[in-house]
């Protein structure tokens, strides 16, 4: 009996043992990496430009959570007072340098795994290239490659800080635009993952949007009617994506306007929707409009004698949305009249982006070197080394191949009878 | 995870004390004289002479009230005879008319004087017109009869007594069983009364195959246990095993199953149960078709079923009643709904504090705007809501029924309302806690759910602390430890490992029951086919009914 009672005390007692560790274990390591999320600055959008002496400037958007959340309550202060985020910026030789003197003016530890765009200045994207900045963002675990990159145009603090409506941030909103792209496609835009891919390619360019501040045209010039408390007027500027940016290396050297971006798009096959607009067949100077369904794109090179031919062939499908012009869509040889039109229509907007881009620019953003590279492995390694050279020589074959699939809810547009 | 621990640390102590043997039990000084008496019963024969008897009874059993002494005389020949009984648990009109008025009364009509035998035996085949009689030879017999309520018949002369079945006493009627509640499917449960509850069982299997084995467990109480099984169907090694582990208890008093339960399942130290406890009769005979055994134990309405797997505690009486695609999608529901009440505040807790990088943007703004002002980590905010919950609950089901209502409003009021208004918890732990709740009531074992209410706390701790990876650890050592249990020597998580495939129909999804053409294979190896194969309904082939 003592004997498995002292058994018994010595297991007890390495039982308690047991609990000590574990109990050690679990709480003496202090949850190092634990943050409460109320204390966390959560960043939006990050915007670098270049500063005076070689350094960099940095703008984080930060959120102000109570501010959004109040808002979207309903209840609570009035919107106006409190502001849904704060831009903060720093200066510093590195980003990660400029991102700690941040700390010095919030009390919140910057958090960049929501990050959704990064802006960076057209100035130091033309002067300076972003390879050194590149190193950050593509460095940082808390950073996604999903991220956008968009190129800004003008001052950055004055782009990340245009009202818009209250509860949304300037960063928010951007993100949503980019997220519409699809209903324009008039502009090429990259994530962190891929432009950083395509800046390591041996035959790509990078490229992506540009985002600029314009003068809003809904404003009127004029209010007839005073404003009541608290409502606000429609603001002066909006934010807008325009274009695209063509980087050469890391450098920035031009800018495609919407029709040639859509050129790019048609050629690397990224065109998911838009309009399209052809000029009637039967009557000069009215406009028939179509919208963009889906497109896909084939690059098919060839070479001949050192040559290079290269055959983009689009096929894409529309429907009929809207026409000015009196035509009756019940006859199938209009339709193909339209199909040709249209086809037309893409071939000179494809035309367009690639005189720009192989003449001017000089850089490949298409992706001709890449399926070359797939297509003629072994004259691609000959041809790698002079690439540049040979790119703008390249000469480009358009086909293009087009469907009309639906007019809409009628045949015939309304025309007046009487006489 | 704690049991096998306990298990590395204790290896040499023994899991079960050994049966105390009779010789322990005189050595122990005991003041009841009902135990001390037990010895000088079993040695007591029943004496010829009435009065030694009645003598010997009276100072056994004459102390209580309720005893009765009846003495009175078979007209016949005027020998003198006695009935002994306990008011109140046999009945008196049976007495009366059946064994006294008979013996009394009636005896010359009987035409008792021309047969042979001992007067014993004619009072049983002629004289008392009770059905159930049986001989009893020694007072330990006679003695645990009558406070079983049996009446005792001694006449003097004879060396044995008879013995009449005629419980007799008051009992709950069969009700809807009030913890296992089904919208569709029989509406009776069991009641304390073992025997109504063996009625139940035997009308649902009308079967010579049914059989219960009688047992007594108790030193004092002496509570009668059944072990219910169906022959050529259960195995019978398991049979044995339920048995033989019953057989070994030694407790001074089984008042529920619950006791029972605790002295026969495998792994003491576990905090998931391994004997399943319905009060449902039809769930009864379903899994003692299924080749399980079941014990029945008097004096409680939950009747135990062995082995129990993981896989049962998860399956509701209700599946096989209802349509089989509904009953699937529900049971998936059920699956979702018990990962839910283990894991979803572990999962808050970790993903707030340590991973807010997977947190959809927009809802980590409106998680922060929820957050801002609450002083306390999410750890902390979470225990204290859980625990809050907790009190509530038990509240609510120990408190009269009035009351117990006023205090779930006031909880929904204090929790719901001022806690959030107040700044002390945010809005979300709110609602994770409400579901975590809502999902803990849907399991359909009360057991299980029990076990994942606290298994859910230590989970949180580790979230707490280590993040999800934490979470994983909890998860992966409550795995392993079920991976290491069994019931009855059935891996605990049968079905799903070791898989039986064929035994996924009635896990994964409840196959319609003209495909559940096969047992489990655990459980009916020994009777591995239900019904013959092919019964799928269809429409007549077209034509066939033409007129």
């Amino acid at each position: 009996m003592t004997l498995d009672m002292l058994r018994k005390g010595q297991t007890i007692k390495r039982l308690f043992l047991y609990l000590l560790i574990l109990g050690i274990a679990l709480t003496q390591q202090a949850c190092w990496d634990q943050r409460e999320v109320e204390k966390l600055g959560i960043v939006l959008a990050t915007g670098v430009e270049q500063a005076s002496g070689g350094r960099v400037r940095i703008i984080v958007q930060n959120i102000n959570p109570s501010a959004m959340g109040k808002s979207a309550q309903g209840g609570g202060p009035t919107g106006t007072a409190d502001k849904p985020y704060r831009n903060r910026v720093a200066e510093g030789d590195t980003i990660f340098q400029a991102n700690r003197k941040i700390s010095l003016e919030t009390s919140r530890q910057l958090f960049y795994a929501h990050n959704q765009i990064i802006i960076i200045s057209e100035e130091l994207a033309r002067s300076r290239g972003i390879l050194e900045v590149m190193d950050f963002f593509e460095r940082n675990p808390q950073i996604r490659r999903t991220t956008w990159i968009v190129i800004g145009k003008g001052d950055l603090a004055a782009l990340l800080d245009e009202p818009g409506r209250l509860e949304t941030t300037p960063a928010q909103r951007i993100f949503s635009i980019i997220n519409e792209r699809d209903l324009s496609s008039q502009y090429g835009i990259r994530t962190l993952g891929n432009f950083l891919e395509m800046l390591g390619s041996e035959s790509l360019h990078p490229f992506t949007a540009v985002i600029e501040r314009t003068a809003n045209p809904a404003k009127p010039e004029k209010h007839k009617n005073k404003m009541s408390e608290g409502h606000i007027s429609e603001p002066h500027d909006i934010l807008k994506i325009n274009g695209t940016a063509v980087f050469r290396r890391d450098k920035m050297v031009g800018w495609l306007n919407p029709k040639e971006s859509r050129g790019l798009l048609w050629i690397r096959g990224e065109v998911k929707g838009g309009s399209l607009e052809v000029t009637s067949p039967e009557e000069k100077g009215k406009t028939v409009t179509l919208e963009i369904l889906r497109s896909k794109t084939r690059l098919q090179p060839r070479i001949n004698d050192g040559q290079i031919l290269m055959t983009v062939e689009i096929k894409e499908e529309s429907n009929l949305v809207e026409t000015a012009a009196k035509i009756d869509l019940t006859k199938p040889e209009i339709i193909k009249k339209l199909e040709k039109l249209q086809a037309g229509a893409i071939r000179e907007e494809v035309e367009s982006a690639l005189n720009k881009v192989q003449q001017e620019y000089g850089a490949d953003v298409f992706g001709f070197g890449e399926e070359i590279h797939r297509q003629y492995p072994r004259q691609w390694k000959e041809m790698k080394k002079n690439w540049s050279d040979l790119f703008p020589a390249v000469q480009v074959e358009v086909l293009v191949e087009t469907k009309i699939r639906r007019t809409g809810l009628i045949t015939k547009p309304v025309e007046p009878k009487q006489q | 995870m704690a049991s096998r621990l306990l298990k590395k640390i204790m290896p040499k102590y023994p899991r079960r004390k050994p049966a105390l043997t009779t010789g322990e039990n005189k050595a122990k000084p005991n003041e009841n004289p009902g135990i001390n008496t037990k010895d000088v019963l079993e040695k007591a024969p029943i004496s010829t002479d009435l009065d030694v008897n009645l003598e010997f009874l009276k100072k056994i059993l004459g102390i209580n009230s309720d005893v009765i002494f009846r003495q009175f005389q078979v007209t016949i020949d005027f020998t003198r005879a006695a009935v002994i009984y306990v008011d109140g648990l046999a009945d008196k009109n049976i007495i009366n008319d059946n064994i006294l008025k008979p013996l009394m009364l009636e005896y010359r009509m009987a035409g008792f004087n021309q047969n042979g035998g001992n007067l014993s035996d004619r009072v049983k085949n002629i004289g008392a017109s009770a059905s159930d009689a049986k001989e009893a030879r020694t007072m330990e017999q006679l003695v645990a009869g009558i406070l079983y309520g049996d009446v005792a018949l001694i006449i003097d002369g004879q060396e044995t007594a008879l013995m009449f079945s005629i419980k007799g006493w008051p009992s709950r009627g069969i009700s809807e069983p009030q913890s296992e509640v089904l919208v569709r499917g029989p509406r009776e449960g069991f009641t304390e009364d073992l025997r109504t509850n063996t009625t139940m069982i035997r009308r649902k299997l009308r079967s010579p195959n049914l059989v219960f084995e009688d047992l007594s467990i108790g030193r004092v109480t002496s509570t009668a246990v059944l072990i219910a099984y169906i022959k050529g169907t259960a195995d019978p090694q398991m049979v044995g095993e339920v048995k033989a582990r019953l057989q070994k208890i030694d407790i001074d008093g089984v008042l529920e199953s619950g006791y029972l339960e605790e002295f026969i399942e495998d792994n003491p130290y576990s905090p998931f149960p391994q004997i399943l406890h319905t009060e449902r009769p039809d769930r009864v005979a379903a899994l003692l078709l299924e080749g399980r055994v079941a014990v029945v134990t008097d004096g409680t309405p939950f009747v135990l079923l062995a082995p129990a797997e993981f896989i049962a505690f998860m399956q509701s009486p209700e599946d096989y009643n209802e349509r089989y695609i509904i009953s699937t999608s529900i049971r998936w529901l059920r699956y979702i709904a018990f990962g839910i009440s283990l894991l979803l505040p572990s999962l808050y807790i970790a993903i707030t504090t340590f991973h807010q990088e997977m947190i959809p943007t927009r809802l980590l703004i409106s998680l922060a705007a929820a957050r801002e002002g609450v002083p306390f980590p999410a750890l902390v905010e979470a225990l204290a809501m859980e625990f809050t919950f907790e009190a509530l609950r038990e509240a609510g089901i120990r408190l009269p029924r009035a009351v117990g209502q006023a205090v779930s409003i006031v909880g929904a009021l204090v929790i719901g309302q001022a806690a959030v208004q107040a700044g002390v918890v945010s809005p979300l732990m709110v609602i994770v806690v409400a579901i975590t709740g809502i999902s803990s009531f849907m399991n359909t074992s009360f057991s299980i759910a029990l076990a994942m209410r606290l298994l859910r706390f230590p989970i949180m701790l580790l979230a707490g602390t280590l993040g999800l990876f934490g979470v994983m650890v909890g998860v992966l050592a409550i795995l392993i430890h079920l991976a290491g249990l069994r019931s009855f020597g059935v891996p605990y998580l049968a079905s799903l490992a070791p898989l039986h495939a064929g035994d996924l129909k009635d896990v994964a999804v409840r196959a319609p029951w003209w495909a559940m053409d096969k047992r489990p294979t655990e459980t009916g190896k020994q009777n591995p086919t239900r019904q013959s194969p092919g019964q799928k309904p269809s429409a007549p082939e077209p034509g066939r009914n033409k007129r």
